[in-house]
């Protein structure tokens, strides 16, 4: 008997409401760093994960045994876990009821093509792309380049009708150039990721000019000031938007932080950013194909749709799994994801973005006397109370209305919807561009983001 | 652990070798949990799981290659030890790659009547746990966990390798923030863990009550004066600023690959005097980051990386110890789903001389820093980013909590600037211990 089959005989005389996850994943990483193989592998896990509503109360168990009788037994385990948490249970949980759960099979293209596609040829281009970087200056004395895909295959079944079988693919391409100056180290770093295959991952970018970008980048830092700190005029490039909406606005609009008592808590309706700003999640890729958080379906079965979170300036909406929907009398969008089978679903994002506007980049640019345009993603973090903090490794200064010079990393913070407030401008471009970035909230997730360029003011990290 | 475990590996490193490799190498984790959630006012999930990965690496020929499985079926392993052989054609020769040779031991951090744990015993935990970090009501809970795990660990190879490491632990943590009167705080964390039955409650109450007076003391806070000079941190803030410029920069194979700026620097002066730090794998006290052996089944010791300022290690795993040419250091990180990286063990900076008192006065007027939210580059040593959970001093004396304060400087004058190192050593989340550190030169921005 097929796997999901076994998981319908699992739950057709349950009684209870109960949903199973088959969740098989294969991840494939080639890397070679300063012209030595830094990996080679090949990683596959796979299992079950079960769980039940019992007395009001959730209840979780894996297992990475499929046979018939270890189900059984995991299902029973998910039961008592459930059991013995209800007696100390306060509020009983209620799921809300869809008619939007997925049936039938949901395949993004690029599964087959990347699994028929030869090591060789990918480990050829890894090579090839770090050797190249490592020449690209004097300077640049070491360099890494690594490319990995995650194959994922999931069958979702649940006890209100929910039956799918979902698969896709996720390649990234990932490089960096270390340039040496004396005792001066910089690094320069460009990321692409994707869901879709080979020729959807260098869609925008070839290997060449990620290369001329992280050697540039490297080479630049190696004499670039540092910048001054405190509040200021600047342009946020694409990779930052997309920064902005996933860490500063959306973690506080996830019902669960909304619950506990996030900035976004009693807000809908309210104006919240500047009327330039429309802002949505989506499991779809929106304006482009290939986004890197693309969902067809959610880890409870729920079909993805996209949420608006702000329109013109007014909050309008939360992101939602199956229990908050409940809660907010809402249908839930499908943002419900768990990163392996071995972990019960949190309410997550998937590719968030604020819309196009009307104005013209170099326009932008022009109105801005002394400020900064900031690019080169990097790590960021945001706190309930909507404050946040981000790492922009690609900033130039901006002075009379024109680019200037580079300087150092800067990092930069505020309160999000306050620096929302303060947007005056918002370009016609749109580009996904988290590259191989991923959230972490107790478990990782596959997420992308992007927009247009805005102005507006934020506060810079910097030397006083 | 099953018995069976340590046999299918054997079986495989001999069916390997045989195949075609010289070596072959079987790392296996067993981990069986129940961890219970606690999310904003109420408990909301209980769980359980059980897996076992194998993580297979094969040299053929000087050519290495890597597989991990969680399927334990013995033909699809067998299946999986061939396909990591072909994997392994791929790689250019490397004289390099090397397993370790000569290791057997069995260790354990094991306490029957912790691992036996009924779920409801465990849930009585989370509920103390609960009930501790709300004694005031003012403080909320974004989320908190308790689980326990029984978990073991065998790194077996053909070069006379057979480690077996097993350990029950409880372990827990906490986020979330204090509110009142409309005022929300920064969000801060704490955690811990406990290896022994009898060390549970009074560190969950210590847990409890470290993460209260934070959130706690972060309500009112106000922005402060921008300036560039001292600031006094807290040992939280130690390990996330210099603890991370070390580990980066002592990895052997950042120093050969010239991503490390501590290339050829060992036996010479990296950080002030008044700095020592020692690396403590072997101390069971800290259960949860107890290593009796590495990643490749090399002894982990306790030994230090920083004497008196002075740099005294180089952390190696097998492969770059071949390529310097010397043994091994205990330093391969990872687990079976990962090939070995180099990573350092728990890490002590150990103890000064100034008291509280004294460091607070020789701040002066200045920010006392215990959460660092932001990005520290360990190749360039630059760092920028958000004060959090933070205060003001003034004259030698507390006087506010600070906000949206923002920090940047550079990691390696941070080391060599240090003024003045605490009497009072402070363990972090159960693992990392240090005392409050003055240093100089810092950019702060109100």
């Amino acid at each position: 008997m097929s796997i999901q089959q076994n998981l319908k005989t699992l739950l057709g005389s349950a009684g209870i409401w109960a949903e199973a996850r088959y969740h098989k994943k294969k991840t494939n990483v080639l890397g070679v760093l300063k012209g030595e193989v830094s990996e080679l592998s090949s990683k596959h896990y796979e299992g079950v994960g079960l769980r039940v509503l019992v007395g009001g109360t959730w209840g979780f168990a894996s297992t990475g045994d499929l046979s018939m009788a270890s189900l059984q037994k995991t299902f029973k385990q998910a039961q008592l876990m459930a059991q013995e948490l209800s007696s100390r249970k306060k509020t009983k949980i209620k799921i809300a009821s869809t008619n939007n759960l997925a049936k039938g099979d949901f395949f993004i293209p690029g599964y087959e093509d990347l699994e028929k596609m030869s090591w060789e040829e990918k480990f050829e281009l890894v090579r090839k792309t770090e050797e190249k970087l490592r020449h690209s200056s004097k300077q640049v004395e070491s360099a890494s380049c690594q490319y990995s895909e995650t194959f994922e295959e999931k069958m979702i079944i649940t006890t209100d009708g929910a039956d799918c079988h979902m698969k896709l693919v996720r390649p990234e391409f990932r490089l960096s150039a270390f340039a040496v100056d004396g005792a001066q180290r910089t690094r320069g770093f460009e990321s692409l990721g994707v869901t879709g295959a080979w020729d959807c991952l260098f869609r925008n970018a070839d290997t060449d000019s990620m290369i001329e970008s992280a050697s540039k980048s490297a080479v630049s830092l190696l004499k670039a000031p540092v910048a001054g700190g405190g509040k200021a005029k600047v342009i946020l490039s694409p990779a930052m938007v997309g920064l902005l909406s996933h860490e500063a606005i959306g973690h506080t609009v996830e019902a669960d932080f909304v619950l506990a008592g996030s900035v976004a808590q009693g807000k809908l309706g309210q104006s919240v950013a500047s009327g330039l700003v429309t802002m949505s999640d989506s499991g779809i890729s929106e304006f482009t194909t290939g986004a890197g958080g693309t969902l067809p379906v959610d880890d409870e079965g729920v079909i993805s749709k996209r949420v608006d979170i702000i329109k013109d300036g007014k909050l309008t909406g939360y992101l939602h799994n199956r229990e908050s929907a409940a809660h907010f009398g809402v249908e839930p969008g499908g943002n419900s994801r768990a990163w392996e089978f071995s972990d019960e679903p949190l309410i997550r994002m998937r590719n968030t973005f604020i819309q196009p506007g009307t104005s013209k980049l170099e326009d932008m640019i022009a109105g801005i006397e002394d400020g900064y345009f900031i690019d080169g993603a990097e790590g960021g973090q945001a706190d309930a109370t909507g404050e946040f903090m981000f790492g922009a490794s690609k900033v130039r200064r901006i002075k009379n209305g024109k680019l200037g010079e580079a300087v150092q990393k800067v990092t930069v913070a505020g309160q999000a919807f306050e620096v929302l407030k303060t947007v005056d401008a918002v370009s016609s471009d749109f580009k996904w561009d988290l590259g191989a970035g991923h959230c972490g909230k107790g478990q990782p997730a596959k997420v992308d983001a992007g927009g247009p360029y805005l102005r507006c003011e934020i506060m810079l990290g910097g030397k006083q | 652990m099953k018995k069976d475990l340590e046999s299918l590996g054997l079986k495989l490193v001999d069916e390997g070798a045989k195949l075609e490799s010289a070596q072959v190498e079987v790392c296996i984790d067993e981990v069986e949990e129940s961890k219970i959630v606690y999310e904003q006012t109420d408990f909301s999930v209980s769980s359980s799981s059980h897996v076992t990965t194998f993580g297979v690496r094969a040299l053929v020929n000087q050519r290495l290659g890597f597989i991990t499985t969680n399927n334990l079926n013995e033909e699809n392993i067998a299946t999986n030890v061939r396909e990591v052989q072909s994997v392994a054609r791929l790689s250019p020769q490397n004289p390099h790659y090397k397993f370790s040779e000569n290791a057997k031991g069995k260790y354990e951090l094991f306490n029957s009547s912790l691992s036996e744990m009924a779920p409801k015993e465990l849930l009585s935990y989370a509920q103390l746990f609960i009930d501790e970090c709300r004694k005031d009501p003012r403080v909320l809970i974004d989320r908190a966990e308790i689980s326990l795990s029984n978990s073991g660990r065998y790194l077996i190879n053909n070069l006379n390798v057979n480690q077996f490491a097993k350990q029950s632990l409880v372990n827990w943590y906490v986020m979330g923030m204090a509110s009142e009167n409309g005022e929300v705080t920064s969000f801060d964390y704490d955690g811990n863990n406990a290896g022994n039955i009898n060390d549970i409650e009074p560190r969950l109450k210590e847990t409890a009550q470290l993460f209260r007076e934070s959130v706690l003391g972060s309500l009112g806070a106000e922005g402060c004066k921008s300036y560039q000079g001292p600031v006094l941190l807290h040992p939280a803030a130690v390990g996330d600023l210099l603890a991370g410029v070390i580990a980066f920069n002592v990895n052997g194979r950042a120093q050969q690959d010239g991503m490390s700026k501590w290339k050829d620097v060992v036996n010479t002066l990296v950080a002030s005097e008044k700095l020592t730090i020692v690396e403590c794998p072997q101390d069971k006290t800290r259960a949860a980051s107890w290593t009796p052996f590495d990643r490749e089944g090399v002894p982990a010791v306790d030994r230090p990386v920083v004497k008196d300022g002075v740099l005294k290690l180089t952390a190696h795993n097998c492969f770059s110890a071949s390529r310097a040419g010397v043994a091994p250091t205990g330093h391969a990180s990872g687990g079976s789903r990962s090939t070995p990286g180099i990573g350092l063990h728990t890490l002590s900076v150990q103890k000064g001389t100034a008291t509280m008192k004294d460091l607070n006065s020789a701040l002066g007027n200045g920010l006392v820093l215990k959460r660092f939210s932001g990005n520290a580059d360990p190749v360039s040593g630059s760092f920028s980013g958000v004060a959090k959970n933070s205060w003001w001093v003034e004259n030698g004396q507390r006087t506010k909590s600070i906000k949206e304060v923002m920090i940047s400087g550079n990691m390696f004058e941070l080391l060599k600037s240090i003024k003045l190192v605490g009497t009072d050593v402070i363990r972090q989340s159960g693992s990392f211990d240090s005392p409050y550190i003055l240093v100089d030169g810092v950019s702060v921005t109100g």
